[in-house]
């Protein structure tokens, strides 16, 4: 089955130094995918090579089974994508910014940009430099959906904005969703958002893939565990720690449940994504990628 | 164009660790229950949802497709989701005397000294008590 | 991209347009006053009994106010390099400074589709605005060419940078060594740096050490002796060296009081010291036939001009293209990492 993003042993090396290493992926089409990990995991570095804007040190990536470098045009005219701080011409009108991507794009969709354009209200005849932060994001994000692509690539497109222009920027992105079944892989190191927005979920960290999972069955099946700290153990068949805090009589586990917890010594409480996220990312390598690749391949 | 109400309003709660399609499902059935939704109703599309939440679009299918396999709603193609039948507890006012009894203890137990949060640990103890009870009676 | 390359460089290609104009309107004037100065001349000179040197003099004055003109001689020096640094240098690290790039090559054309078709579009802009210079300075020069001959202002050396076609190949290899600072630099203010100082640094280094030599000169040695007849010049050659060597052709030392060879001065201060005037110089002659000391002269004559032209153009497109290839390769294997 084709993957939207397939990647094996994918690694980037700069000198001395690895931006991404032996990463492996494969997400499916048809998902909101977050790439969440701190600065300097490899969430750009991946997203360029998936682009073509790098060629990988080692190892392989494939967009819809095209190969970046060697199929480039089969790979943009599928895939749009919206680099950080989302540059664009500051001295270009908003409507040359649009004939800009119709005359670079084989697929354009002038009346999609104008419409969506006036939904957000930005004016054609302004000049980018002069629009908002979140206006220019709106822009940037409205330039890859007029060519129609079948999935987004975005690295980190609400960072520098605040909580109004963030949102506004999801209802946009969310709403082409909905309308045109994109697939979508975004990066964030703002774990804030992403359950509501996510539904599929790569932790990055330390240049490695930590865990990529659905996200409704992280959430069932990571739980905190609240009981004596002596029937405390790392592994067990019911469970697995990721991280643990110890008091002096009691101590609370978060962990990933395999069966249900019949063991009454222990009080079970749920866990949001959030906290999740952090007990992946301050816990690097803990290696749960292969027990959470039976989930990948859920279809609808 | 008049505006008009939606049938239910959600809302999603990032922190209680439910996985969204489960709180938005939990939240038609509460409203089933307390006989705001009623049968014939039509839920809020896929799109005003997302519109609405910024929610995932998957997420909605999934919860209304939830509802659907546990026989509550049915979608129409092209016309939308509707509310088959009702979870409202027939004998409604029980639960108006239920509600009394259960003003009734509050003072009771206000009136003993009890911090709003031990009332709410004392209740949330006992209602996980009560769910133990059930699940070792069904096994 | 054809629309894109336009509105990015609009404002670069207006002022070169605007430029263009100028200098075509300071040319048509000019132009149109020395025609009218050469007729006074011919007038003049078709009347055999007249002295010319008046109207000579007006029309050198004229010629001279271009010719001369340290502006134009600036202006003109300087056009290629501007070329370079604004419109090759400026636009593309501008383009990889901002992270523009990463935008516009993923768009519908992968990059090195980009570099060619932007590259390409440029060149031809620079192509046709120096051709378009080179034709206006090619018109004002046309049939004034005996007059400017006469001149002597207008000659080999005098004319090379400005007058000829290699003008072009200047601005084509200060344009491309423009893009490659910018792509290896991506940094606009050191890319626009890198590029004055490398093109200055070409352009005096090929100018001094390489053009006298790209075809071997003529040389002509005589001996050094007074003589009624001595070789001289072709007009408007272009000397490279004139120089008294002796038999292995090394240079002599000069006596700095007579400019006399030094082995041979004493000879000729102790003709002339006793006849100023009229002295017999076959004593002195003698010393320098003895010492085989000879006049040599290296030139390089002017029905050459254009070959050169065509060498030194030949020698910067070359230039020009190698940094093409290098600015597709750097790109590739430093950029993308490929």
């Amino acid at each position: 089955m084709i993957q939207a993003l397939e990647t094996e042993r994918l690694g980037k090396r700069y000198g001395r130094k690895w931006a991404l290493r032996n990463c492996a992926l494969r997400i499916p089409i048809g998902h909101v995918t977050g790439l969440v990990g701190p600065n300097g995991a490899g969430k750009t570095t991946l997203l360029h090579l998936a682009m073509g804007l790098l060629a990988p040190t080692s190892g392989t990536v494939k967009v819809f089974g095209y190969s970046p470098a060697k199929e480039a045009r089969q790979v943009l005219s599928k895939v749009g994508f919206v680099a950080q701080e989302h540059p664009l011409y500051k001295t270009f009108r908003v409507e040359e910014m649009l004939t800009a991507g119709r005359k670079l794009n084989a697929n354009w969709d002038q009346d999609l940009a104008l419409r969506r354009l006036k939904q957000v209200g930005i004016p054609l005849r302004q000049r980018v430099g002069k629009l908002s932060g979140g206006q220019q994001a709106q822009v940037a994000l409205i330039m890859t959906l007029a060519k129609r692509p079948e999935m987004l690539l975005l690295d980190e497109p609400v960072a520098s904005l605040d909580p109004l222009a963030r949102r506004e920027f999801q209802q946009t992105l969310l709403d082409a969703v909905t309308e045109d079944g994109l697939s979508v892989i975004v990066s964030s190191h703002i774990v804030a958002d992403l359950e509501r927005f996510c539904d599929h979920l790569v932790i990055l960290s330390a240049s490695q893939v930590q865990i990529t999972a659905d996200v409704d069955h992280l959430l069932q099946s990571h739980k905190l565990l609240v009981g004596p700290r002596d029937r405390a153990q790392t592994r067990t068949g019911t469970y697995t720690v990721v991280t643990s805090r110890e008091a002096e009589r009691h101590c609370m586990l978060l962990v990933q449940m395999h069966g249900p917890m019949i063991d009454p010594a222990w009080e079970v409480r749920d866990v949001s994504l959030e906290d999740i996220i952090l007990a992946y990312l301050s816990q690097p390598s803990r290696g749960m990628a292969g027990l959470e690749e039976k989930k990948l391949g859920v279809t609808q | 164009m008049e505006a008009e109400k939606a049938t239910i309003e959600f809302y999603l709660d990032s922190r209680s660790g439910v996985a969204p399609y489960l709180q938005l499902v939990q939240q038609v059935k509460q409203a089933l229950r307390l006989g705001f939704l009623k049968p014939g109703d039509q839920l809020p599309t896929v799109r005003e949802v997302v519109a609405q939440l910024a929610i995932n679009p998957n997420t909605v299918f999934k919860a209304y497709r939830t509802l659907e396999l546990e026989g509550l709603v049915g979608s129409r193609p092209g016309l939308g989701t509707f509310v088959l039948r009702t979870l409202a507890d027939p004998a409604l006012e029980s639960h108006d005397a239920l509600r009394q009894r259960l003003m009734g203890w509050l003072q009771d137990a206000a009136a003993a000294g009890l911090q709003e949060e031990s009332i709410e640990a004392l209740f949330t103890n006992a209602l996980q008590q009560l769910k133990k009870r059930n699940e070792e009676e069904i096994a | 991209m054809t629309w894109l390359t336009w509105r990015q460089h609009r404002i670069e290609i207006l002022i070169m347009g605007i430029i263009l104009l100028l200098f075509a309107a300071v040319l048509l004037v000019t132009r149109m006053n020395i025609g009218a100065a050469s007729e006074k001349l011919s007038a003049c000179t078709s009347n055999q009994l007249a002295d010319c040197s008046a109207a000579q003099g007006t029309l050198n004055n004229d010629i001279n106010q271009i010719v001369l003109n340290p502006l134009f001689l600036v202006l003109s020096l300087s056009l290629p390099l501007l070329a370079g640094m604004f419109i090759g240098s400026y636009a593309i690290a501008r383009e990889l400074e901002q992270g523009t790039y990463r935008t516009i090559w993923t768009q519908g054309i992968p990059w090195y589709r980009w570099l060619v078709t932007k590259s390409s579009l440029i060149t031809s802009v620079v192509l046709c605005a120096f051709g378009i210079l080179f034709g206006l300075l090619s018109w004002w020069a046309f049939s004034l060419t005996s007059a400017l001959q006469e001149n002597g202002n207008f000659a080999f050396t005098n004319r090379f940078d400005i007058w000829g076609i290699v003008t072009i190949a200047y601005a084509l290899f200060a344009l491309m060594l423009g893009i490659f600072a910018g792509t290896a630099l991506r940094k606009t203010v050191p890319a626009m740096a890198i590029t004055l100082v490398i093109f200055i640094a070409v352009r005096v280094l090929v100018a001094t050490f390489w053009r006298p030599y790209f075809i071997p000169p003529i040389v002509v040695t005589t001996p050094a002796i007074f003589s009624a007849t001595r070789p001289s010049l072709p007009p408007n050659a272009w000397l490279l060296s004139n120089e008294v060597v002796d038999r292995q052709g090394q240079p002599v030392a000069i006596d700095g009081l007579s400019g006399l060879p030094q082995v041979c001065s004493a000879v000729y201060t102790s003709i002339t010291s006793s006849k100023p005037k009229g002295a017999d110089m076959a004593l002195y002659n003698r010393c320098i036939i003895d010492h085989g000391i000879q006049d040599r002269m290296v030139y390089q004559p002017v029905d050459r001009f254009w070959l050169f032209q065509g060498i030194e153009s030949g020698i910067y497109l070359l230039m020009t293209a190698m940094l093409f290839a290098l600015t597709f390769w750097w790109t590739k294997y430093r950029i993308i990492g490929a």
